[in-house]
């Protein structure tokens, strides 16, 4: 169990999150939901300790140290790959530094995503690099897969491709935090959703919940943030009234 | 004897032993260039005994001797610096490194060969500074 208590992080004088409270379990395919600047980046850097901040996070009753890091995994559109590295280096690497590593899982969305294992990781394409990104990530042997918005360039093949294996090779213990703009693409994939505007979290609501009451994720993200679906075309029609006078 | 892994020393991706190789190719150089002093040392000597002239200070005859490894020490502390921006180059894998269970490695990587040379380096820069002492005071 994943767990977040009272989570504030600031940059300078900006409080990037505020009070956050979040308990995540076992097996959830959680959807990390919110406008940019929200604050979804900095809670993800937050939770792996990639940034300072105040309040606690916890593992299993335990702080993270370095004794717990490797049960958490990290794939960020900013990729963490080392650049000079070719993904054959990169598993080598991985396997001597983290012990859970899972080759099998590696060489199979290696095989599946046609990535050439001796290509330099900076001379892959876009779609490539996040797929590389996303494989280290899913081979690491975490318990906590975080994802930042990890197909961030990629096209939509790829993504739905990603969205398919994600769901067919994931086992019962393992938890995907995954924050993503892209939320009609990832509605089938996730099984609960938390949203989050100006560092605070705004609603958290399992998928099943939403299903029973009628209402769709979109649906649901929307209603929280309070958007108003008129606001375009109030926009239109005041800059064109304001054209006409 | 257990041979040194060098790339261990070095960030992930950059070769350690043709760092290390470059070091010592410094650190030998600078030695070298050093070397100036033995024969300003001797010339101040012959200047003395043939014209007379006011021996000159240690500090004036060594002149520009410790020149080399000062420009060394420089360039390991640059190589310092770069240690940790090559991690930000095209990626954060900074990220990664901050990740490791093996709590130090990140640090390690970066500090262990410029801390190494400058060790090395700085023992070197001190015996060839006490030899270019003791040959002052023998000869002058």
């Amino acid at each position: 169990m994943l767990e977040i208590q009272n989570l504030s992080t600031r940059y300078g004088y900006i409080l990037a999150l505020e009070g956050v409270d979040l308990t995540i379990g076992p097996g959830e395919l959680v959807g990390l939901f919110g406008e940019n600047g929200a604050g979804k980046t900095t809670l993800m850097k937050s939770i792996l300790g990639l940034l300072h901040h105040g309040g606690e996070v916890t593992l299993d009753d335990e702080p993270l140290t370095r004794r717990n890091i490797e049960r958490l995994s990290f794939a960020t559109s900013e990729h963490s790959f080392f650049p000079d590295l070719t993904p054959e280096e990169h598993r080598k690497f991985y396997r001597d530094h983290f012990p859970r590593w899972r080759d099998g899982r590696y060489r199979a969305l290696m095989d599946f995503f046609e990535l050439p294992p001796t290509r330099r990781a900076g001379f892959l394409s876009t779609g490539q690099k996040n797929e590389l990104e996303v494989i280290l990530a899913l081979s690491q042997g975490a318990d906590y897969i975080l994802m930042d918005e990890p197909f961030s360039g990629s096209d939509v093949f790829n993504r739905g491709d990603f969205y398919k294996v994600l769901s067919g090779i994931l086992e019962d213990t393992e938890t995907v935090i995954l924050s993503t703009h892209l939320i009609e693409e990832v509605e089938n994939f996730v099984s609960r959703a938390v949203l989050i505007r100006k560092g605070k979290i705004l609603g958290d609501e399992l998928i099943s919940t939403l299903e029973d009451r009628g209402e769709d994720l979109m649906g649901f993200v929307t209603r929280t943030y309070g958007y108003e679906p008129d606001r375009v075309s109030r926009a239109i029609e005041k800059l064109t009234g304001e054209e006409g006078q | 004897m257990r041979r040194i892994d060098w790339d261990k020393l070095s960030p992930v991706g950059i070769s350690g032993g043709r760092r290390a190789a470059r070091i010592g190719i410094g650190t030998l150089a600078a030695a070298l260039w050093s070397c100036g002093a033995i024969s300003r040392i001797s010339r101040a000597r012959r200047y003395y005994e043939l014209y007379r002239r006011p021996v000159p200070s240690f500090r004036d005859v060594l002149g520009s001797a410790p020149a080399g490894f000062e420009i060394l020490w420089l360039a390991l502390a640059v190589m310092l610096i770069r240690n940790y921006t090559y991690h930000l180059r095209d990626s954060r894998a900074d990220y990664t490194m901050r990740r490791l269970p093996r709590r130090w490695e990140y640090h390690i990587r970066c500090w262990a060969l410029p801390s190494l040379g400058l060790i090395i380096s700085a023992l070197l820069a001190a015996i060839l500074l006490a030899l270019y002492g003791w040959l002052y005071g023998k000869i002058i």
